[in-house]
């Protein structure tokens, strides 16, 4: 009866904003990055590809609550780089590996049906 | 930084299953596309009914439960709309597909409802053991164990109901998820020793290939090369042979390693979509969410 609707899983709320940038005022070059309605999928994704940057000193993400479907992402840089920056380059870096999945699995599913047409 | 360059080969198409291997890749990348697969790769499902009659010995949620869980060919789900998003005030014909079914029994025999009794209103979206009992009719008119059961009449039972399948995922509900099997493995790296193979006798041979549940390795005797190893992907690390080998007083007669950057993919699909189109259609899912961030970034890096 009070359960939460189903499509608050993904459904982004009214008025929000997908992302949000938050600077730590404690730590100098870190930030809080909050993606809401996204999970592990993406987040671990991100944060695999932010450790690999050679200006990140720290990048972590965490759900904070499991019926929270958000995730905050937490990067500390070296001063040669900023938070944003290094966000951004991470997931300009995911976006051209994905695309180069994509065309890689089209050109083998065409080489596939072409191989099965001959032998047809 | 550079992007990585994956490499991805397809083992094997199948009407049902896909096999593949990436490689060059990080295993964050794998398990995304996995994830992907199974809960945000959207098929149509059985998610109203409206019973009109139903004296059967199941209850009304009991039935609706069945109808949801049975997969329908969902090829065109990319033309409906979520009925959340289209602009109709609760539904219609792009947001959902509407199916009737209708059974009393008058025979003194039970009566097995089934979903071949499901009647759509739209061709393109059928239960996927309808459509397989249509593909085979030429050679085979009649195959009911095809059909998945719901209910069984006895005689004077009825059920009328309607049912209306909606587009959704498998985040929302685990009927959505169009891969029975999405899974990845590592590519297992498989040595034996040949000079401590040597060392085994003919009989002690026989009974180290039989200690392999999973029947990677093949013994030939009477042959120069007497075990080989058959197919090291179906080597599953339960280490039986390692056991085995230890009670030889061999510890290294095999050694057994997992690469770990190169990933073998295993889909096999419900019948909803095509297993290719699963993994397409999840590559795709990945790259709509990363852009959607990367654009909702900039946005708030201009806002300041
Ligand atoms: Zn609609």
């Amino acid at each position: 009866m009070n359960a939460p609707d189903r499509f608050e899983l993904f459904v982004l709320p009214e008025g929000s904003k997908k992302v949000t940038v938050t600077k730590d005022t404690k730590i100098p070059n870190a930030s809080v990055i909050t993606i809401l309605r996204e999970d592990h999928t993406v987040g671990n994704l991100i944060r695999m590809q932010l450790v690999a940057d050679q200006d990140v000193k720290f990048a972590g993400y965490r759900m904070p609550h499991p019926l929270e479907h958000n995730i905050n992402i937490r990067i500390q840089t070296y001063p040669n780089s900023t938070p944003l920056k290094a966000m951004e380059d991470s997931i300009n870096l995911l976006i051209d590996e994905f695309e180069r999945i994509n065309t890689q699995f089209n050109n083998q599913v065409l080489r596939k049906k072409n191989m099965t047409d001959t032998y047809i | 930084m550079t992007a990585r360059s994956p490499e991805l080969e397809i083992l094997e198409i199948k009407n049902d299953t896909i096999t593949f291997i990436l490689s060059n890749t990080d295993i964050s990348v794998a398990n995304a596309l996995r994830r992907v697969m199974i809960a945000e790769v959207p098929t149509m499902c059985i998610d109203l009914v409206e019973f009109e009659a139903n004296n059967s010995v199941l209850c009304d949620e009991f039935i609706a439960h069945r109808l949801g869980l049975i997969p329908l060919i969902s090829e065109e789900v990319n033309r409906f709309n979520y009925t959340r998003d289209c602009s109709c005030s609760e539904r219609c014909d792009n947001c959902s597909v509407e199916f009737r079914l209708h059974v009393k029994c008058t025979d003194d025999k039970a009566r097995d409802v089934t979903s071949s009794d499901l009647i759509s209103q739209n061709d393109m979206v059928i239960p996927v053991s309808s459509a397989q009992s249509l593909n085979h009719n030429n050679n085979t008119p009649d195959r009911p164990e095809q059909e998945i059961p719901i209910v069984k009449l006895r005689k004077g039972q009825e059920l009328k109901l309607k049912a209306i399948a909606k587009k959704g995922v498998g985040k929302e509900h685990a009927k959505w998820i169009p891969a029975c099997v999405a899974t990845y493995q590592f590519q297992p790296h498989i040595v034996i020793n040949q000079n401590r193979l040597d060392e085994l006798s003919d009989k002690q041979k026989e009974d180290w290939v039989a200690s392999c549940p999973a029947k990677v390795y093949s013994y030939v005797p009477h042959q120069r090369n007497q075990v080989t190893i058959e197919d090291p992907l179906r080597c599953m690390y339960c280490m039986e042979c390692k056991k085995k080998a230890d009670t030889y007083g061999k510890p290294d007669l095999v050694t057994i390693e997992q690469k770990t950057d190169r990933f073998i993919f295993t889909v096999e699909t419900t019948g909803a979509l095509k297993p290719e189109d699963i993994v397409l259609y999840a590559i795709q899912i990945i790259k709509r969410k990363l852009t959607d961030i990367q654009t909702q970034l900039q946005t708030q890096i201009q806002e300041g």
